[in-house]
């Protein structure tokens, strides 16, 4: 585990940083803007940071993952080890995403009038944690598993892809800045009960395809 | 060094409908360097990387001291499995990392990672330039001395290496051939190495794993295995006539003359008439004559 969550930490830390550098590029120019001619095309921008970050989320892990869990087994870790490790990683890297895209949505609140903001909203920005962990785990699955069980992953990969697209509709629609009466009474149970269903999926997921990983 | 034996026990493997490994055998000895050869999709790969729990398999056992590999870390530990680099292979992964990286990261995996000594391979092959650049960027040479690198400084007991020549000039594969025998001197540990590149390899091997069609053929000392074989060359009638109690692999005919490959015990060669002229065969020849189904000695 711990040999495992070093090798990830090393391996996404050049993708960390190249996106550090350029969202920290990012908001100095919106802060420049600001203070010189008002906000501008950086400041606008910055409320499209947590719809970037989500993307980000989605694609990140799902293209990364796979192929370090990939050189992982080469370098001689157990399965058992890469799964734990990576998602552990993927989890401290959504968690990274997440601050992210919180720090834009913070600033963008900071250098905007009210009505520029729009898709802005916290629920947004929950999302990408649960759904790269998601794609992760079905992902690694494909790598680490048995070749008789692909079929099942890829469905499953295919399921969580559908799925997430359903969430994703809904927190764009959740965070919209003028929903109806109706729905804003509704926001605290949709918002909950799709947490809960994506946690919910996460843990079985999890379980299922630890299980396969391991096994030979 | 090394510790046990590593053992592979009635393993099968396909890919789809293509059976790839069939039932093999196989036992490695602790201390030894074996030769790892056979044709183009003979298994070897597969083999190697099933002997290191990198691949699954659907039948039989692979075990290191009685112990099975899978999973199981103690066994992960001893074994070091340094495949071909390739630049075509830019899957992403440890390929586009940097070349201090990825040899960071194999630092990370194994035990008995000894740094100075993969500095001084660097070094050594000119690759301490090439530190900042990324391995899918490197010619297929460097990308080979990466592996041999990480081979040799990773300090496993039973370390693999497929191709770990291919693509290096003749003088580096010489250089490679030497690290290897010092660190064999020096360690005592295992090395299997795959290569399609016989020529080079006399007096490296001490013994040999000839893989045909999933199954090993042998698994022999490698000077008792050359012993076993004679190209016999003499006026056809007496060659003919000697060839009588022996194996005979392939024939070649070239007017009244004929040359046989032939096998048999060393006390029956000996006794071969000394009119005919019966040289021994290096391993290239050998392996040809036992894999090639003769269709390359019948048609030279």
């Amino acid at each position: 585990m711990n040999k495992t969550l070093r090798y990830f930490g090393l391996c996404y830390l050049q993708a960390v940083g190249v996106l550090a550098a350029a969202g920290a590029g990012f908001a100095v120019g919106a802060l420049l803007e600001t203070r010189n001619s008002g906000p501008g095309l950086f400041s606008t921008y910055l409320t499209s940071i947590p719809f970037i970050v989500l993307l980000l989320s989605l694609i990140m892990p799902y293209t990364m993952s796979r192929n370090y869990a990939e050189e992982a087994l080469c370098f001689g870790a157990a399965r058992r080890e890469i799964f734990r490790g990576l998602e552990a990683a993927t989890l401290l890297y959504a968690l990274a995403m997440l601050a992210a895209g919180k720090a834009g949505d913070w600033l963008a609140h900071r250098l905007l009038p009210p009505e520029e903001l729009n898709f802005i909203d916290q629920f947004t920005g929950s999302l990408p944690l649960l759904f790269a962990v998601l794609l992760f785990l079905c992902q690694l699955g494909l790598v680490l598993g048995r070749a008789k069980h692909s079929w099942y992953l890829v469905a499953a990969t295919i399921a969580v892809s559908m799925a997430t697209l359903v969430f994703l509709i809904v927190a764009l629609f959740l965070g919209y800045e003028e929903p109806s009466l109706a729905l804003r009474q509704a926001r605290p149970l949709l918002g909950t009960a799709s947490l809960v269903l994506a946690a919910g999926m996460c843990f079985w997921f999890h379980s299922k395809v630890a299980r396969m990983v391991v096994r030979r | 060094m090394s510790e046990g034996t590593l053992k592979a026990t009635r393993l099968c493997k396909s890919y789809g409908k293509k059976d790839v490994l069939r039932g093999l055998d196989l036992e490695l000895l602790p201390g030894c360097i074996y030769g790892l050869i056979g044709r183009n999709g003979a298994g070897k790969t597969t083999l190697l990387s099933i002997l290191t729990a990198q691949n699954t398999w659907d039948e039989g056992e692979v075990t290191l001291d009685g112990e099975p590999v899978w999973e199981n870390r103690h066994a992960l530990d001893q074994l070091c499995f340094a495949r071909e680099l390739s630049p075509a292979l830019k899957t992403g992964g440890a390929n586009v990392l940097r070349v201090k990286d990825y040899l960071r990261a194999a630092s990370i995996y194994y035990p008995n990672w000894d740094a100075p000594y993969a500095e001084r391979l660097l070094k050594e092959f000119g690759l301490d330039k090439e530190r900042k650049t990324r391995v899918d960027k490197l010619s297929k040479g460097m990308m080979s001395m990466v592996t041999i690198t990480l081979a040799l400084a990773s300090r496993a007991p039973f370390t693999f290496l497929d191709e770990p020549v291919a693509g290096l000039d003749v003088v580096a594969r010489e250089r490679f051939y030497q690290l290897l025998l010092e660190d064999y001197g020096e360690t005592g540990r295992t090395f299997v190495v795959s290569t399609h590149i016989l020529d080079e390899t006399n007096g490296v091997f001490e013994r040999v794993v000839i893989l045909d069609e999933g199954k090993v053929l042998e698994n022999t000392p490698t000077d008792s295995l050359l012993e076993q074989f004679r190209l016999v060359d003499g006026s056809a009638e007496a060659v003919e006539a000697v060839c009588a109690g022996l194996k005979v692999l392939s024939k070649e005919h070239l007017g009244r003359r004929l040359s046989c490959v032939v096998r048999g015990t060393p006390e029956k060669l000996a006794a071969l008439p000394a009119e005919l002229d019966a040289g021994a065969l290096n391993l290239q020849k050998v392996f040809v004559a036992l894999c090639g189904h003769g269709e390359v000695l019948n048609h030279e």
